[in-house]
């Protein structure tokens, strides 16, 4: 495939038009994103919206702000996501009804969106569309989630940030895992496959579980699987029918620190290569020409908006991207990422990977010692789905007027005179009109000073003092 | 590639296992601890935590620490070495606490 064009903006804001959900705009007109929706085209924009605490995940003013530019051009749109595999014993988004609770906890609701929020999987994650995908590095099909299959046009508003298993967690993931249903992820996340999946690469150790007596919270151990494959039997015994294991991921952080489940990196490496594939299901599904792809780069986490936490960011804001590549804009976040310094505290810095040319997300993000964080992109690439070859092109700020508040653009004496004068919020008749009752002067360079840094302070202070004016 | 937090972990256990020879001669304590700190090392040893990331800054902290106390003792630098140990065990008891992984979510 030849070089893809991403547009980017920086991260920098001072200004109606450099504001961030401005940038987003800017980029998305500047990428031809505003060219995929047609009058009348529904328009999914695919978001994370972020697990129950997680505090990273993007702000919904970003999908409003998209919304509304998809209405101003003649769509309809909705903003989703999906409900999750059960990958913690107790996640908030794994039925339509903890996703759709979590998400209006977030800030995603039609109130704020101006558009419906839904849940594109169906109530338990099985409405889904199959995708036949023979060109597919791993996956031959991807089960991609009905509601966006049912789409005409679709944008993946993705925040760009790492991931444990992904390494990042860019719009490859966002549609590669996000837009597939339920059962789509335990495709992508190799459930049942006879190499990498759990069932056939991970190593059980039973002889590590040291019986019920002994294990007070021993009940976790076959509650983390919504399968039931975990079993204590009449002989204190811990057994697994690893044949079934569908790869929720639900026992991982159960089995592996307890050194009952030995989970090879090798599969989080498949995964990784899966979720290219399943991405390009979903552009199959809903027409190559039909998807478009921003990435706000911004709270650069290490760990992804499915955590049910936010660490520091291990790198400053990047900036905001879009493109009609997802390899390409992926690329372009990752070699960003990779260009800054990382932030000092942060994850990266820990891991003594903070330096400009540092592969950040290996060191903060991944789970396992060496994991990459261009598989998803290399096989993105193999498989045609886009190019890790770009051009960027730094697009300039669009008009302030655009940007300002939209719901009555007159400027202030025209939308205030009359009524301040009728509701008069200055009182003028008092204090011979200046209002209010404060002191004429007062030492202000006292209140200024910063008294812990030199013992000048104290003559300073002395020297008010002396002069009465305390 | 960098090292991972398993084999970091065998250079702490390594370290501390040239620390703790006849460092009793200089005092019992400091030696009885540091042997305690490798059972509790080998214990742990080839667990899941070591196989991942978040695993390297804690070990990483535990093996500087057992450096630093082993190139005290090879310079016969004693005056330190209280406060040395001390920082081992402190830092051996965040290892092995952290090894537990409480609470981790993997997705």
């Amino acid at each position: 495939m030849s070089d893809s064009t991403v547009y980017y903006m920086d991260a920098h804001s001072e200004s109606t038009e450099t504001a961030l959900a401005a940038k987003m705009i800017t980029v998305f007109d500047a990428a031809g994103l505003d060219e995929i929706v047609k009058p009348n085209d529904i328009v999914a924009i695919k978001v994370h919206c972020g697990e129950w605490n997680n505090s990273a995940y993007l702000r919904p003013l970003y999908a409003r702000q998209l919304a509304d530019r998809i209405k101003e051009l003649g769509g309809r749109p909705f903003v989703c996501d999906t409900t999750t595999s059960s990958y913690s014993p107790w996640g908030s988004r794994t039925s339509e009804i903890d996703i759709l609770l979590t998400a209006e906890r977030n800030g995603y609701s039609s109130a704020t969106l101006g558009c419906p929020f839904i849940c594109a999987d169906g109530f338990i994650g099985t409405s889904d569309f199959v995708v036949d995908i023979p060109e597919g590095y791993i996956l031959k099909e991807a089960y991609v989630a009905q509601a966006i299959a049912a789409a005409d046009a679709l944008i993946a508003l993705t925040h760009f940030k790492g991931h444990s298993m992904g390494v990042i967690g860019g719009a490859l993931k966002n549609l590669g895992i996000g837009a597939q249903s339920k059962r789509g992820k335990f495709n992508v996340h190799m459930g049942g496959h006879p190499t990498y999946g759990l069932g056939a690469a991970g190593v059980f150790h039973p002889e590590n579980f040291k019986g019920k007596a002994n294990t007070p919270d021993w009940e976790i151990l076959e509650d983390c699987c919504p399968f039931n494959l975990y079993n204590i039997n009449e002989n204190d015994e811990l057994e697994w029918d690893g044949d079934k294991c569908a790869n929720c991921l639900g026992c991982f952080g159960v089995m592996g620190p307890r050194g009952l489940m030995d989970i090879p990196p090798v599969q989080f490496d498949a995964v990784d290569a899966a979720i290219a594939d399943a991405c390009l299901g979903v552009e199959k599904a809903v027409g190559r020409d039909k998807v478009g792809y921003i990435n706000m780069a911004l709270d650069v986490s290490p760990r992804c908006d499915c955590a049910n936490h936010a660490d520091v960011p291990i790198v400053p804001h990047l900036g905001v991207f879009a493109s009609k590549d997802p390899v390409a804009i992926d690329m372009a976040c990752v070699d960003k990422a990779r260009e800054a310094e990382g932030i000092k505290g942060s994850a990266a810095e820990m891991m003594e990977a903070h330096h400009a040319g540092d592969k950040k997300f290996e060191a903060a993000a991944a789970t396992f010692h060496g994991q990459s964080e261009v598989t998803s992109i290399n096989t993105g690439h193999e498989i045609g789905l886009g190019s890790r070859d770009y051009e960027l092109i730094e697009c300039e700020p669009d008009s302030p007027e655009r940007f300002r508040f939209p719901y009555d653009t007159r400027p202030s004496r025209q939308r205030f005179g009359e009524r301040f004068e009728k509701f008069q919020p200055f009182p003028y008749d008092k204090y011979d009109g200046k209002g209010f009752n404060r002191l004429d002067v007062v030492d202000l360079d006292k209140v200024k000073h910063h008294y812990e840094d030199s013992p000048e302070v104290t003559e300073i202070g002395e020297s008010v003092h002396a002069d009465g004016d305390d | 590639m960098p090292q991972s937090g398993q084999e970091m972990l065998d250079e702490t256990i390594s370290t501390c296992k040239s620390l703790a020879d006849g460092l009793g001669t200089q005092n019992q304590d400091w030696e009885n601890s540091v042997v305690e700190i490798i059972e509790k090392f080998e214990e742990v040893s080839g667990t899941f935590f070591f196989k991942t990331m978040p695993s390297v800054p804690v070990t990483r902290t535990a093996m500087r620490d057992a450096a630093s106390a082993l190139e005290l003792k090879e310079a016969n630098d004693w005056g330190e070495m209280p406060t040395a140990v001390e920082t081992l065990i402190a830092s051996s008891q965040n290892l092995i606490e952290k090894a537990g992984m409480k609470g981790t979510t993997l997705t």
